[in-house]
C-alpha cells in the first residue's frame, strides 16, 4: 500500500514530532509557569520572544535560525569551529525548527492552565508543611496536567505540519530531512505522483484530526478537573 | 497555650491593622464585622503574611519580632489553618487530602492519628470521594481533619460556619468541641456570628476597623461596659457546661447539674441526648436571653419546669434592648423590654425567679468521656503503638 519512501517519510515525521514534543514540554512547562506565576524584569520581553514564531512567517523563523545556528551563523559558526557541531540541514535542524515553532503554542496553553489554578491552594499546601517545590509538583502540576497534555498535543500537531522554518533551516533532503509536508510539496509538482500525494495527505489529515480531538477532549477535562 | 500579639502593625493597600492582645483559652473566638481584619490576624499568626512592626509569640516562642529581624517561616510554625474556602485539593480524593501532610510530619510529635480523625469527624464514608462530591459541611470536616493531621500545636479556623446551613452549623460546633476535648488542641475560631462563638467559648478577641479593641471573657467585657452592644437580641447566647444526673422516662426530661448543685431540667428534643448517657457525662448547653422570663415570685401550676432563684446584678441598656444579668449561682443574661422594668420596678440587687422551659435549652454537645480528658502523652503513646502495629 505504501512505498518504502512513503513509509520512511511517515516515520521520520512522527519521529521528529515526538522528539520535538518531548523536548518542548519541559521548556514550555518552565516558561508557562514563570509567565503565569512570577513577576520579573523583562517578563514582557520573554513573552514576546517566545511568541515570535507564532506571528512571524515560518520562513522568516527558519531564516533567523539559519543566521543564528547555521554553519556561518552567530552561534553556529562557533559551535562548528570549537566542537565540530553542525546544526543546519540535518535531523538536529528538523528538531530545532520544530521546537521553535511549536513552543509558543505549548507555552500559551500551559500558561493558561497554570493561571486557572487558584493560588490559594499554595497557602493551603504551605500551611500543611509543603515547600514551594513540593507544592509545584503536588498541586500546581497535577492541576494543570490536562492543560499541559493538551499543550503537548498541540505542539505535536504543529510539528507534524511544520513546513516553512524546516525548509529554510533543515532543507528538503529525501531520506534525511524530508517530512510528510515537504514530500507532499515536492511530489505535487511531479506528474504521476498524485496517488502518493493523496495517500500522505490522508495520513496527515488522520493524524492531525486525532491530535485536535485529543486536545479538545483534554481542554474540556481541564475545566472539569480544576472546578 | 498563650498567644500574644504585642503592638503588631500591618498595612494592606490603604488598610492599617493594629493588634495588641493576649489569650490563653483552650478555645478563643475572634469576633468582628466582615472586613474588620480577622483573616489578616490569622494570616499574620500562621505566617501567610508578615507584619510591618511588632512581636508575635506562642507561649515563650517568638514567631515574629520585626525589631530583631526574627521571622519564623509559616511552614515551620506548626500551626494548622482551616481556610474559609477550605481549599481542599480538587484533584485528590478525601483520603489523599487528609494524608497530604504525611511527608512533612516525620520530625513532629505525632499525637493525632488518621484512624482517630476519620472516626471522630465521621469521614469514613467520604474517603474515596473527590472534594466536588461533598456538601459544605462535609468539606468543612475534611478540611479540619486535614489540618489536624499535620499534627499542629494550634488550630486556626476561619469562618468554619460560613458555607454550611444552620443545622450543619450545630454539627460543626459539636465536632469542634469533640476535637478540642479529645486532642486537647488549642483553637482560635473566627466568626462574625457571636452566637456561634459563644456556643464554643466565652473567651473572645474583638476586631473592629483593623484593630483589636477588646479581649477576654465576653460576659466580663459586657458587664464592664466596654462593649454593651455585644449583647443583642437573637445574637447572643448563654452557655454552660452541665453534668448528666438522671433521666425521667415518664416526663421525658433529663435532669442535669450545673456547678454540681443547681439542677436544670432539659427535655429530650435533641438527638444528641439519649437514655444511654452515663451519670457525670459533661454536656454543653446554650440558652437565648429571650427564652428566659422573670417573675418576682415562684409560680405555681405552670408548664415551666425550671424556676431558678437569683439576684439581678446589673441592668444593661443598649440601643436595641434591655438585658438583666442575673446571678443564679451562675450568670444568666435575660432579655426584657423597657416597659417591664418600669412595671415590675426591677432594679439591681433585687431577688427574682428566672423561668425557663425545659425545651428552650439547646444541647450543643455531649462530651464522649465522663470527665477526664485524654492525656496528650497517652495519645502520643497510642499513636506510636498503632503505627508499630501497622508496620508489623
Amino acid at each position: 500500500m505504501f512505498s518504502s519512501e512513503e513509509i520512511s517519510v511517515i516515520f521520520l515525521t512522527l519521529k521528529v514530532a515526538l522528539t520535538s514534543t518531548l523536548l518542548t514540554l519541559p521548556l514550555a512547562i518552565w516558561l508557562g509557569w514563570i509567565l503565569a506565576r512570577k513577576n520579573f524584569a523583562g517578563k514582557f520581553l520573554v513573552e514576546g520572544l517566545v511568541n515570535i514564531p507564532l506571528v512571524a512567517p515560518p520562513v522568516v523563523t527558519g531564516y533567523l535560525l539559519l543566521i543564528i545556528l547555521g554553519k556561518n551563523g552567530i552561534i553556529g559558526h562557533w559551535l562548528y569551529e570549537t566542537m565540530g557541531i553542525k546544526l543546519a540541514f540535518n535531523f538536529a535542524a528538523l528538531i530545532i525548527a520544530s521546537v521553535v515553532v511549536s513552543l509558543p503554542l505549548a507555552v500559551r496553553n500551559i500558561k493558561s492552565a497554570f493561571e486557572l489554578v487558584d493560588p490559594n491552594y499554595e497557602k493551603a499546601s504551605s500551611s500543611l508543611g509543603a515547600s514551594k517545590t513540593g507544592t509545584f509538583f503536588r498541586v500546581y502540576l497535577p492541576l494543570a496536567f490536562p492543560g499541559i497534555l493538551s499543550g503537548a498535543v498541540l505542539a505535536f500537531a504543529r510539528s507534524l505540519g511544520e513546513f516553512g522554518a524546516t525548509i529554510s533551516f533543515a532543507g528538503n533532503i529525501l531520506g534525511k530531512t524530508q517530512t510528510i509536508a515537504l514530500n507532499v510539496y515536492s511530489n505535487m509538482q511531479i506528474p504521476g505522483k498524485e496517488m502518493q500525494v493523496t495517500r500522505l495527505v490522508i495520513i496527515s489529515v488522520i493524524i492531525s484530526l486525532l491530535a485536535i480531538i485529543a486536545s479538545e477532549y483534554l481542554n474540556k477535562k481541564k475545566k472539569y478537573f480544576v472546578r | 497555650m498563650i498567644i500574644r500579639f504585642e503592638s503588631v502593625e500591618h498595612k494592606l493597600g490603604n488598610n492599617h491593622f493594629h493588634y495588641d492582645f493576649q489569650t490563653d483559652s483552650s478555645i478563643t473566638g475572634v469576633f468582628g464585622p466582615s472586613g474588620a481584619g480577622k483573616t489578616t490576624l490569622f494570616n499574620l499568626l500562621s505566617g501567610v503574611d508578615t507584619p510591618k512592626k511588632g512581636k508575635i509569640k506562642l507561649d515563650s516562642e517568638i514567631l515574629v519580632d520585626i525589631e530583631q529581624d526574627h521571622i519564623i517561616q509559616g511552614k515551620n510554625r506548626n500551626i494548622g489553618y482551616v481556610f474559609q474556602e477550605n481549599y481542599l485539593f480538587p484533584h485528590l480524593s478525601v483520603k489523599k487530602n487528609l494524608l497530604y501532610s504525611k511527608p512533612y510530619i516525620k520530625n513532629k510529635t505525632q499525637y493525632i492519628s488518621f484512624e482517630d480523625i476519620v472516626s471522630l469527624l465521621d469521614i469514613v464514608p467520604l474517603l474515596n470521594k473527590k472534594p466536588r462530591q461533598l456538601s459544605g459541611g462535609e468539606r468543612q470536616r475534611v478540611a479540619i481533619g486535614r489540618a489536624l493531621l499535620s499534627q499542629p500545636r494550634l488550630l486556626l479556623l476561619d469562618e468554619p460556619f460560613s458555607n454550611v446551613d444552620c443545622s450543619k452549623r450545630k454539627q460543626i460546633i459539636s465536632y469542634l468541641l469533640r476535637i478540642n476535648n479529645h486532642f486537647q488542641i488549642p483553637m482560635v475560631i473566627i466568626s462574625h456570628h457571636l452566637e456561634d462563638i459563644l456556643k464554643l467559648t466565652r473567651k473572645i478577641i474583638i476586631i473592629e476597623n483593623g484593630k483589636s479593641t477588646a479581649s477576654g471573657d465576653v460576659f466580663t467585657i459586657i458587664k464592664n461596659g466596654e462593649k454593651p452592644e455585644l449583647v443583642r437580641p437573637k445574637k447572643f447566647q448563654n452557655t454552660f457546661e452541665v453534668a448528666f444526673k438522671s433521666f425521667n422516662q415518664t416526663e421525658n426530661i433529663y435532669n442535669l447539674l450545673l456547678n454540681q448543685i443547681i439542677e436544670v431540667k432539659v427535655s429530650n428534643h435533641s438527638r444528641l441526648l439519649n437514655a444511654g448517657i452515663k451519670q457525670g457525662t459533661r454536656i454543653q448547653l446554650s440558652l437565648r436571653p429571650i427564652d428566659v422570663a422573670l417573675s418576682l415570685e415562684k409560680q405555681k401550676g405552670t408548664t415551666i419546669q425550671n424556676q431558678l432563684k437569683g439576684t439581678i446584678k446589673q441592668i444593661i441598656h443598649n440601643y436595641e434592648a434591655v438585658f438583666c444579668v442575673v446571678d443564679c449561682g451562675f450568670e444568666l443574661f435575660v432579655e426584657i423590654s423597657q416597659g417591664i422594668i418600669n412595671n415590675l420596678y426591677l432594679h439591681e440587687g433585687q431577688e427574682i425567679y428566672c423561668q425557663i422551659k425545659a425545651n428552650d435549652f439547646d444541647v450543643v454537645h455531649v462530651y464522649d468521656k465522663i470527665k477526664t480528658r485524654e492525656n496528650k502523652t497517652e495519645l502520643i503513646r497510642k499513636h506510636s503503638e498503632s503505627t508499630e502495629l501497622t508496620i508489623n
